[in-house]
């Protein structure tokens, strides 16, 4: 069983999905510009932070701690990419 | 256990950001001079412009940019003591009417530096210039910053013939300076000393950095998708609810870092 609350969520997903897919595709087609991709790594990873904030307020559930494990891990997600980037 | 993750990943970053990389890995790059004008002069073919013609004291010129560029350790077109691209055309004697430069660092082939140039709008601009007749190579390797890497020069120009010089547009090209005859003695294209080693030949290292820390990395994060995936199967499975973020979000998130590390290419271009 799939819980309903998954599908209500799906409006919300769509988005995040873009943010995602947009940082994967700059990436791809610039390739040739390191600045620019640690550029984009940084808005995707504040991209995933804002995005949750604003998805639990919306859904009232908005706690500071899970502000907190949002930006654990985007500076996860953040810290693996740049330490491949930054090694050239 | 993220946190844990983040310290692990931490310290790789540190540890290539910081250490001299003076250990037993070294830079694995497999790129011939040669085949660098052959790539290139593929290029204009397909773009339907002129064979450009090797220049021995081009490729001296950029040997010698090469080697500046590891003695006085900048990965720049200017030095940081001013020198200028153009001051090593007129070391060997180039004359030039219209030059330009691109560089390429720690490519593993000479197909993907090419392809790195070609897909950045200005160096591509250089590489297909109607204004350049003649190019030169040069391959450095030596410590930059701490680590070892492959410096791919590349310089581009079009020998002064006694005509007025004309401004050159391109993004790394200089004013003309003279109009004299070009006249260079070609200059031994192999140099050895104690911490650099500049060569004409590819060199046959095993394995390059970048790939064992894009090989580590990747392993860590789909260690990490992985727990996220079960995670979300677990909670779903269970219809469990618990105060925390959106599990599914952090691992489409987590899914996105694996894919951009899996496409992220080494080198790097000016």
């Amino acid at each position: 069983m799939v819980n309903k609350r998954y599908f209500r969520h799906i409006p919300h997903y769509i988005p995040l999905i873009g943010i995602f897919a947009a940082g994967v595709l700059a990436f791809l087609f610039f390739s040739y510009d390191k600045q620019f991709q640690i550029g984009v790594a940084i808005s995707v990873a504040a991209g995933h932070i804002s995005w949750g904030i604003v998805h639990h307020l919306i859904h009232k559930d908005f706690r500071p701690e899970i502000v907190l494990e949002y930006i654990v891990i985007s500076a996860l997600g953040l810290a693996a990419v740049l330490s491949v980037i930054l090694r050239v | 256990m993220a946190l844990t993750m983040i310290v692990v990943i931490a310290h790789n970053l540190l540890s290539f950001l910081s250490a001299p990389s003076v250990g037993i890995l070294g830079y694995a790059a497999n790129i011939n001079p040669q085949k660098v004008v052959e790539l290139t002069n593929e290029k204009r073919a397909e773009a339907n412009e002129a064979t450009l013609i090797y220049s021995e004291s081009l490729s001296e010129a950029a040997r010698l940019k090469g080697l500046d560029m590891l003695d006085q350790d900048y990965w720049a077109h200017v030095a940081p003591d001013g020198t200028e691209p153009w001051d090593f055309f007129a070391d060997v004697g180039y004359v030039y009417r219209f030059a330009g430069e691109n560089l390429a660092r720690d490519f593993a082939s000479p197909e993907s530096a090419v392809e790195a140039w070609m897909a950045s709008p200005s160096h591509r601009e250089n590489m297909l210039s109607t204004k350049y007749k003649e190019i030169g190579i040069a391959v450095v390797e030596g410590d930059l910053g701490g680590r070892d890497t492959t410096l791919v020069v590349q310089l581009f120009g079009t020998p002064s013939t006694g005509t007025p010089s004309v401004p050159v547009a391109a993004a790394h090209a200089p004013p003309s300076t003279a109009n004299e005859e070009v006249r260079v003695e070609p200059r031994p294209v192999s140099v050895v000393n104690s911490s650099q080693v500049v060569t004409n030949t590819p060199p046959t290292l095993p394995i390059n950095q970048f790939d064992i820390a894009k090989a580590i990395t990747i392993g860590v994060v789909f260690i990490v998708v992985a727990v996220l995936a079960v995670d979300v199967a677990f909670i779903s499975r269970r219809g469990i609810n618990r105060i925390g973020g959106r599990a599914f979000a952090h691992l489409s998130f987590m899914v996105m870092i694996l894919i951009i590390l899996v496409v992220v290419k080494s080198g790097d271009i000016l």
